[in-house]
């Protein structure tokens, strides 16, 4: 008798399939964005969906380790995306939408988030036991703790590993420029290759790029070949985002990045 | 090479014990530098190896290949003073360089770059120095990882003609065939071994691979390679990629280039850097045109200088099946997939 391998699913990958057989039987949606799996063990990979009967390959576990909205914003042009989210994921999301890299009618948001803490912003939600630890608190304390001389340290380890791939980069939804600076050669802002203080400045500028707009997902850390902690590196700014200026990427949709908003009334207490 | 090959006759195979590596090592490092796979946490990197510091086998294969001993990220041509423009003597001193821990399809890595830069039309001195102060020592791998696909191109896991000496762990040892009298000069007084070594070698030897893919028809794939250039497959495979460098940067043959000058203060520098046909200034013109403009035309480029380009250049397949590709890939595109894609949907 065949052994039965298959694995038993569970309620909200039936779910999920369920809602996106319909959105594309319904012709509501061009293509469904999710996860299927990949080619090597406990490795889940971003899928593109176009038939209901196609369904069937979508999954969401914790190996589900991609942002895809950072397809969104070349996909929109083809028709109408339904697009599976995990709960950070929203807040990349809610950063497009801010920044005018998509619009809130061009995507049918399907958040998969557990019970008792839904997204800002959603089309159909579905609730889940898969949790994501993308942030770490712990390691952001420890971080904060230390002085600025071991920090460095810190840094200058991490950048030692970068091989300058732009695997973060471009694993990124909110990097969306066109025209990366590292790559403008007219003028060079940055050398290429594996120079460590190129490097730097190259982390350096995504990062502040980055402040108040990462939605904190760890798609750059997951994405980079050589384990730079990247993701410490973003949620270490957007602390200060906080502290500094109570925001919070992509949690209000009408509230803009704070680095992108003038106010007349602030008392810039901060310049001493 | 001819004399080498001649003393080859004469040479006999070695056994090391595995216990005893750390100190063959050492040895090795009294006569210059070693180049080994070192513990990097989650993976190892051929790294410089120090005194007393462990070597590490760990893993099937460094997560880096080996091209960049001899090959680096980023070096440094020559300086120039700008101003006059004069020249000023390349810094770097070559050393003798031993490298340790050479899995197969980096040694056919290393034999994809030899042939482009030192046999074939034009010879590369920076290159050269490196390779040619450097002895290969190969080591065999027993079980291939989940993205291995090295049958594909008839790899033979445990030989490695082409380094000084190749290493095959056996039971509680390393069997150790020779393969220069350069290699023969670093284990001349270990042990020989003995038929009952061989016997356990070729035992080693008669156990079946297991490959997580079949192998596919290469031939077909790489005859019609060059009638599929406008095929609309390209725009299809290359939907998920996200467009960096990691693949290229990672692969053992991928050898692309940039070359730029920095000045700092009167100082110039000519400066050599890896290139890679997935980032958007490849092939990027002055004018402002590029040949490559999207990533569909990028991911032909990379498959058919692999697989058309170079077999009519340097008369090979420039991929090694290392699999390191579809490891590091953040969507998992996999290199294996679009050669399935490529084989089935082949016009003969």
């Amino acid at each position: 008798m065949k052994k039965a391998v298959k694995r038993e699913m569970n309620d909200w990958e039936k779910e999920l399939r369920r809602v996106a057989a319909d959105l594309l039987s319904s012709g509501k949606v061009a293509v469904v964005l999710g996860y299927g799996r990949g080619t090597l063990p406990g490795r889940a990979r971003p899928v593109f969906l176009t038939k209901a009967e196609e369904a069937e390959a979508l999954i969401y576990n914790e190996q589900c380790r991609n942002n895809l909205t950072v397809y969104l914003p070349r996909l929109v042009a083809k028709g109408k995306v339904a697009v599976v989210c995990r709960p950070d994921d929203v807040r990349s999301l809610v950063g497009l939408i801010q920044e005018k890299q998509i619009e809130r009618e061009q995507v049918h948001v399907i958040a998969l988030a557990p019970e008792g803490s839904p997204p800002p912003l959603y089309d159909t939600l579905i609730k889940t036991e898969v949790t994501l630890e993308n942030q770490n608190q712990e390691r952001l304390e420890a971080l904060a703790k230390k002085t600025p001389e071991e920090r460095w340290q810190w840094f200058e380890g991490e950048m030692a590993k970068c091989i300058r791939c732009y695997a973060c980069r471009n694993a990124c939804p909110m990097c969306y420029c066109s025209e990366c600076f590292v790559e403008r050669s007219v003028p060079r802002w940055v050398g290429e290759g594996a120079d460590r203080s190129d490097t730097m400045i190259f982390h350096i500028v995504r990062a502040m790029h980055a402040a108040g707009r990462c939605g904190e997902c760890g798609a750059c850390a997951e994405a980079c070949p050589m384990g730079v902690d990247l993701a410490l590196i973003n949620q270490k700014i957007n602390s200060d985002l906080l502290r500094l200026f109570a925001h919070k990427a992509g949690v209000d949709p009408q509230a803009p990045p704070a680095l992108a908003t003038f106010d007349p009334k602030d008392d810039n207490d901060f310049i001493k | 090479m001819t004399e080498s090959r001649i003393v080859l006759m004469t040479m006999k195979d070695r056994i090391l014990p595995k216990a005893d590596l750390p100190r063959f090592l050492d040895k090795l490092l009294e006569g210059g530098r070693v180049i080994t796979p070192v513990d990097q946490g989650d993976f190892s990197l051929y790294r410089p190896l120090a005194k007393g510091e462990q070597v590490c086998l760990d893993y099937i294969r460094p997560a880096c290949s080996a091209k960049e001993v001899f090959f680096p990220q980023n070096e440094t041509l020559f300086y120039f003073l700008e101003r006059t423009q004069k020249g000023l003597e390349h810094p770097e001193a070559n050393e003798r360089t031993v490298v340790f821990g050479v899995p197969a399809c980096d040694l056919r890595g290393i034999e994809a770059q030899d042939r482009l830069f030192e046999s074939g039309a034009f010879q590369d001195s920076y290159y050269m120095k490196r390779r040619r102060s450097a002895l290969l020592i190969g080591l065999g791998c027993l079980e291939p990882g989940a993205s291995c696909f090295c049958h594909y191109f008839d790899i033979d896991r445990l030989a490695g003609p082409s380094a000084d000496l190749f290493f095959v762990p056996v039971g509680e040892s390393f069997y150790i065939s020779v393969h220069t009298a350069e290699g023969e000069r670093l284990v001349g007084d270990l042990p020989v071994a003995t038929e009952d070594h061989r016997a356990a070698l070729e035992q080693l030897r008669a156990r079946p691979a297991k490959f997580s893919t079949e192998k596919v028809p290469l031939d077909s794939i790489v005859r019609g390679l060059k009638e599929r250039f406008e095929d609309p497959l390209w725009e299809a495979v290359a939907a998920k990629c996200l467009g960096c460098a990691a693949c290229t940067f990672v692969c053992p043959t991928c050898h692309c280039f940039d070359i730029t000058d920095e000045t700092l203060r009167g100082v110039g520098r000519r400066v050599r850097t890896w290139d890679s046909c997935a980032l958007p200034k490849f092939t990027l013109h002055a004018s402002g045109h590029n040949p490559r403009m999207a990533t569909p035309q990028r991911m032909r480029q990379r498959i058919l200088h692999k697989f058309s380009y170079y077999e009519d250049n340097q008369g090979m397949i420039s991929c090694t099946g290392c699999g390191r590709c579809i490891e590091v890939c953040p969507v998992n595109m996999d290199i294996r997939e679009i050669l399935a894609e490529l084989a089935a949907t082949a016009v003969e």
